[in-house]
């Protein structure tokens, strides 16, 4: 498993179950929008399974800070899957053209297919720092606890990858802030 | 001037293509029985061995187990490692976890476990049916664990309960509901521990989900003779199961749904079988109620400690459950003995729906 997230205390019996399922209650969309950004919405309803599979396994090891660790199992699970390389080239595209979360109008599809091209263009690593900072709302702690960098690495390639991504798309546009 | 994050939000936050995305509330209740079918209860191994993340689902696994823990929140198999996991606490603590103090039982040892728990079956068995109509099983129990978290964090300066509402039912969906109780403070040294990490005015925090698993057992098929009483509970006496899994067997029973009087009194006729039961006395429990006590000895978790179930006197319910460490805490930094888990039994009746009694 990458990162360095420590051992969690444990819980044990009914209240570890308890314990859970409020936190599957509680994340359950966070980690579906993160493996929807990542797979696309046919393959996301199975890597959120797996996901918390893996944490009910590890139920007696979660950390404090949940989150950052449920996105690391996922980011493994997208990872170990073998169809989600396949599909990855064509993902990004797909992804840009089902989104709905602004009117339609030219100037917007044109300014997410740009802001698609750019992410797609960066290493895949940069790609995923881009994603967890913007998308998943992650700070450079939780990004670094994902990636397993350092929080200073993480800061440094935030700083690069800003600079990059201004230059190619612009000034942001002014819509309505992310959730 | 912002910061980089704030600029790479402002950057790509409107192209998010999930930010109206939600889950399916079905989809999310399948899910949520797909996981714990796929394992019946966590896997502990050790986080210093753990250097993969597998994606499986280990369709080997018993679903049944998993539907025992899911509703009981106490299965056999996690009863096994609960002791042992606890060696996974933080240990960079400096002070004791906080654990509740004992309670005081009167007249250890003046009895046999047998004969007092006959005569509380003989008593429960004269009893009409109490248990209510409805097609959902309701219980209402009060609990708390060594290794509990409350808003993610472990607690370990305070003993934090929680109240768990179950409803359970054979042809529909259930719910559970939890809610944490206020923080109690076994000691000064505690209370300074809990005002130090910034804890000192705890919001109950509640949960509240859909469950999609029927009852394990089904109500029907519980009935006063012993051994077909055994069979049903699934378990089979030593040395096929442990005499310690008996007791775990009848507090999951209790806290999966009501017991009929004819049926507690079969439970305790099967529970005074077990050779190495030992009378404990009469105690008051945590919520005040006068009881009978019995306990066993083992292993059971990795540990040796205590199993306590505490009765009615009167009805033959079971009221509580306590488990407290006795010859060694291995690992883990607490005095012996201490209390590491208890739950309360406090109500359990059919319900005509999912909603408060």
């Amino acid at each position: 498993m990458t990162g360095g997230i420590p051992p969690a205390p444990a819980s044990t019996g009914g209240g570890q179950c308890d314990h859970f399922i409020a936190m599957y209650s509680r994340y359950y969309d966070e980690v579906l929008r993160y493996a929807w950004r990542r797979v696309g919405p046919d393959y996301a309803a199975e890597v959120v399974s797996e996901t918390f599979t893996v944490a009910w396994r590890r139920a007696g090891e979660l950390p404090e800070n949940e989150l950052p660790w449920l996105y690391t199992v996922a980011r493994n699970i997208i990872a170990n899957r073998r169809r989600a390389d396949e599909r990855r080239e064509h993902l990004l595209t797909a992804l840009a053209e089902t989104a709905q979360t602004e009117p339609d109008h030219a100037d917007a599809v044109t300014r997410r297919q740009a802001a698609m091209e750019a992410l797609q263009g960066l290493s895949p690593d940069d790609r995923e720092l881009v994603r967890l900072v913007a998308w998943e709302g992650l700070d450079a702690r939780g990004a670094a606890a994902v990636l397993g960098c350092s929080t200073a690495a993480v800061h440094v390639r935030l700083h690069r990858l800003r600079k990059r991504l201004s230059r190619a798309l612009g000034p942001p546009v002014r819509t309505q802030a992310r959730r | 001037m912002k910061s980089d994050i704030t600029a790479l939000r402002e950057l790509l936050g409107p192209h998010d293509p999930a930010a109206a995305v939600r889950g399916d509330p079905a989809v999310r209740r399948t899910t949520l029985s797909t996981v714990f079918a796929a394992f019946p209860a966590p896997d502990h191994t050790p986080p210093i061995h753990l250097t993969a993340v597998p994606a499986t689902r280990g369709g080997s696994r018993a679903p049944a187990l998993a539907r025992r823990m899911l509703i009981s929140g106490l299965a056999t198999a996690a009863a096994a490692t609960a002791v042992a996991v606890l060696s996974t606490l933080d240990r960079t603590a400096t002070a004791h976890a906080a654990t509740p103090p004992p309670l005081a039982y009167s007249g250890t040892g003046t009895r046999s476990a047998h004969e007092a728990l006959l005569e509380i079956a003989d008593r429960a068995a004269r009893l009409p049916d109490d248990t209510g109509t409805g097609r959902y099983l309701y219980t209402r129990t009060r609990g708390w664990h060594l290794g509990s978290v409350v808003n993610g964090r472990s607690v370990r300066s305070a003993v934090v309960p929680v109240l768990t509402e179950r409803w359970t039912a054979q042809d529909r969906p259930g719910r559970i509901r939890t809610v944490t109780s206020h923080p109690e403070f076994p000691s000064e040294e505690s209370r300074a521990a809990w005002e130090a990490e910034g804890r000192p005015g705890l919001e109950p925090q509640v949960s509240d989900e859909t469950l999609d698993l029927p009852p394990r057992w089904r109500p029907g098929d519980l009935v006063p003779d012993a051994e077909r009483l055994s069979a049903a509970l699934g378990w089979a006496g030593p040395p096929e199961s442990g005499a310690a899994e008996l007791l775990v067997t009848i507090a999951d029973l209790y806290r999966e749904q009501p017991v009929r009087p004819a049926v507690r009194a079969g439970v305790l006729r099967l529970l005074s079988g077990l050779a190495d039961l030992r009378y404990e006395g009469t105690v008051v429990d945590r919520a005040g109620r006068p009881g009978v006590a019995v306990s066993l000895e083992s292993d059971h978790g990795g540990l040796p400690n205590r199993h306590i179930l505490i009765f009615d006197g009167r009805t033959g319910e079971l009221l509580g459950e306590e488990r407290t460490l006795t010859a060694t805490a291995g690992e883990l930094d607490l005095p012996v003995p201490s209390i590491i888990s208890y739950t309360l039994f406090l109500d359990a009746g059919k319900s005509i729906s999912p909603t408060p009694r």
